[in-house]
């Protein structure tokens, strides 16, 4: 097939190449505009028209049948095309331009709410009601809401303190009127109930008529700045309260903070004080000292109770402790220090009396050491002398119980020998009574009255001589407590019979009365020993009366709580009774009373005494003896009626 | 005529009992050794017998238990004649079959009168009836 290029082949080939172009554009602008139905059938109109071209041509290339064109309409459809795409052309740029815009307005909006929701403080946007209608996400989060539930929904006045609403009603007129309100204080409740406070900026918005439409507001949290404050109040609080001065200087001795112990230890206000120099506080020859300390302020040290002193208004000077510290600002460089000062004038004033005190306190301590020494000395020697006595008094001692158990040995030799002397003591002078008195008796042959006598004597000789080995024998006994207590059951009434038949002959021969009041009584005791007792009363009283009447008594003593039952024995005379500062030596050893009888009446000396000892140490009972000089004596003795039951005896 | 055991070591003591027994009418058996005593006791039969407790062989009170065994003299009254010393063993005496006893020193003017007591005997005329040389 032969090619060639007709005019109309071009004409149709150039119409085509338009309305595509066209039609391309058109589909461009489908994406930007909003009309895109519009756009579309452009676009389908254009394609149509190049369809209707394309075909002819077609038909030409290949040649199958001669096309046969219609020029004129060929030439209409193409200025169409033409003018289409120039009118696109046209219009095209103008949408781009719009549509970059757009876009630019949308990206500036998105920052902006961007910027709105996530700023550093809060912004909110209340009706003329006073309801939110915008609010960011900050403050959401502050106050712990949803935006749903906050937007539309409450009003500000409802997050509001007691205390702020008032704060918030006082200034919302004013807000209206003046169209902004700047700094105000609130505090905010949170959803949870905590509080929040805030510094609140606001600007109304106004209605084209000049009435509020809305009100925008800043809202800063402040809960950090408000803490820092309370506790910086406190801090100046103290500082100001304390009674210490307390000073805050810069580096080059200014003063920057003045407290009322301050003006109450040195005497300047703080207005007097304030901007002026450390040095009118300090003694010039002190200023050294001045320097020492901001040298170690410098290094980053404490000063620590510098005990100086300082000068007052008006020249005084006082003993002050200081301690000075450095005061770092935010990044660590020191640039002031503080001044702590105290008033320590007294305490120097006591302390040197104290010294002083000391001082003479230590003078007397020495001279009193001095003194203690020298007694400590002749303590030490009236010492050495003591401890000498007490040698010697060691060995004397010694030889004291040396000498001691000498005795005992002799003493107990003693008891020996009476024990066998005794024996063999009293068996030949119980020959001399037993044959003088068979003698005497005329058993063996009658004797004359002179031999009689004799006999006698022999007789009264050796029953004295006997009756004087068994005391003897008997308190050596007792003295050594080796009596033997034998216990027998008998009747008093018995007893005390058997005694006076012992006495009765000598009664007799005396021409005396004997008149018993005697009763019977079951006893148990040592009854050997209390015979012997009242033998020894009764033998005594017949001894010592002359005229008259000897009586021998008995009487009970039922038993009590506190005492066991007793019984006394009296035996009264009519003789001639002891005086009463003798009855007290009555009963001691060889003690024999003056007396007209003395040597009418024998006796061993050891007869009471032996008596007193049987009935207290034997019996358990006592002995009593009352009398009157030349009247008559009367001795009773008084024992348990049951002896070493209940132990107490009859005693007291 | 009544026959009374005297066992007694003691010659002086002895001759005094004897005088005090002859007086009353008995005949004096002595024994100075306890087992004299016993051996005149059981070949005797003595009225009574007087004993003293401290002898040189056997003592009084074994030889008052073997005059008790020998059957023969089981009643026969012995009265027991005792030392100072001795007194508060009297149990001792009895429980070895004395009839009774009287503490040294004897007083030979009352002796006889008290062992009549002792042994319910009437008390003869000492006076007369006596056999004094």
């Amino acid at each position: 097939m032969t090619f060639s290029l007709s005019p109309l082949m071009l004409l149709l080939l150039l119409s085509i190449a338009i309305q595509a172009a066209a039609a391309i554009m058109a589909i461009r602008l489908i994406g930007i505009t909003g009309r895109r139905v519009a756009w579309c059938l452009i676009v389908t109109a254009l394609l149509l028209m190049s369809v209707r071209r394309i075909i002819p041509l077609y038909r030409l290339l290949v040649g199958e049948q001669p096309y046969t064109p219609d020029l004129l309409n060929e030439l209409i459809g193409l200025a169409l095309s033409c003018a289409m795409a120039i009118g696109l052309a046209l219009i095209a740029p103008l949408f781009l331009e719009r549509k970059r815009v757009e876009d630019e307005l949308r990206l500036t909006a998105d920052e902006m709410r961007d910027l709105y929701d996530h700023a550093p403080c809060g912004y909110h946007s209340l009706d003329d009601d006073g309801r939110f209608v915008r609010i960011n996400a900050t403050e959401l989060q502050w106050l712990g809401y949803q935006r749903d539930e906050v937007v539309g929904r409450m009003r500000f006045a409802d997050l509001l303190t007691p205390r702020s609403t008032q704060v918030f009603a006082d200034t919302f007129p004013r807000l209206k009127q003046e169209g902004r309100v700047k700094d105000l204080e609130l505090e905010l409740v949170r959803k949870n109930g905590t509080i929040l406070s805030v510094l609140l900026s606001a600007s109304v918005v106004l209605n084209r008529d000049g009435s509020c439409l809305m009100s925008r507001s800043t809202v800063f949290d402040i809960s950090d700045r408000k803490k820092n404050e309370e506790a910086e109040h406190v801090l100046s609080s103290i500082v100001e309260s304390s009674d210490d001065a307390i000073i805050a200087k810069d580096l080059q001795q200014t003063i920057l903070a003045w407290n009322k112990g301050a003006e109450l230890l040195y005497g300047y206000t703080a207005e007097e004080a304030l901007g002026r120099s450390v040095i009118m506080l300090v003694p010039p020859e002190r200023y050294g000292e001045l320097n020492d300390i901001m040298a170690t302020i410098r290094s980053g040290e404490r000063v620590e109770h510098l005990v100086t002193e300082r000068i007052r208004k008006g020249g005084e000077r006082i003993s002050v402790s200081l301690t000075v510290s450095p005061i770092r600002d935010a990044d660590g460089e020191i640039l002031r220090a503080s001044v702590v000062s105290r008033n320590i004038t007294e305490e120097m004033q006591l302390a040197a009396q104290l010294k002083q005190q000391q001082l003479h306190q230590e003078e007397l301590v020495q001279q009193r050491t001095m003194e203690l020494m020298e007694r400590s000395r002749e303590l030490q020697e009236n010492q050495q002398a003591l401890m000498n006595i007490v040698d010697d008094l060691n060995q004397k001692t010694e030889e004291l119980e040396q000498a001691n158990a000498k005795l005992q040995e002799l003493d107990q030799l003693k008891s020996l020998f009476i024990a066998s002397m005794s024996h063999e003591l009293r068996t030949p002078l119980n020959s001399i009574i037993g044959f003088s008195s068979i003698l005497k008796d005329e058993w063996l042959g009658p004797i004359n009255q002179e031999q009689k006598e004799n006999l006698a004597t022999i007789l009264r000789s050796g029953r004295h001589l006997l009756n004087l080995i068994n005391d003897v024998i008997d308190v050596s006994k007792i003295e050594a407590g080796r009596i033997e207590v034998r216990l027998e059951e008998f009747d008093l009434y018995d007893l005390l019979k058997e005694a006076v038949q012992y006495v009765e002959n000598d009664v007799r021969e005396k021409g005396l009365r004997l008149e018993l009041q005697l009763q019977h009584h079951a006893l148990r005791t040592d009854r050997r020993r209390l015979l012997q007792s009242v033998l020894n009363f009764l033998s005594n009283a017949v001894k010592f009366t002359e005229r008259g009447c000897i009586t021998l008594a008995s009487s009970i003593e039922a038993a009590r709580p506190e005492r066991p039952g007793c019984v006394a024995i009296s035996v009264v005379d009519t003789g001639i009774g002891i005086a009463e500062a003798d009855i007290e030596r009555l009963f001691r050893p060889f003690v024999r009373l003056e007396s007209p009888l003395k040597t009418l009446a024998p006796g061993t000396g050891l007869g009471l005494y032996l008596t007193k000892k049987l009935i207290e140490d034997v019996l358990d009972g006592t002995i009593t003896c009352t009398s009157t000089h030349g009247a008559g004596s009367t001795f009773t003795l008084t024992i348990p009626e049951r002896l070493n039951e209940k132990g107490t005896g009859c005693r007291g | 005529m009544k026959k009374v055991l005297v066992v007694e070591d003691n010659s002086d003591n002895l001759r005094l009992i004897s005088y005090a027994l002859r007086r009353c009418g008995y005949e004096v058996l002595a024994a100075d050794t306890g087992e004299k005593g016993v051996e005149l006791a059981v070949s005797e039969h003595p009225t009574f017998i007087i004993m003293d407790i401290n002898l040189p062989d056997i003592d009084g009170l074994e030889a008052t238990r073997r005059i008790r065994k020998s059957g023969a003299n089981g009643s026969i009254p012995i009265i027991a004649i005792t030392s100072y010393a001795m007194a508060g063993d009297m149990d001792q005496v009895l429980s070895a079959g004395c009839t009774g006893y009287f503490e040294k020193p004897i007083d030979p003017l009352t002796i006889m009168d008290k062992i009549h007591a002792l042994l319910g005997i009437v008390s003869p005329n000492a006076d007369g009836t006596g056999d004094s040389p």
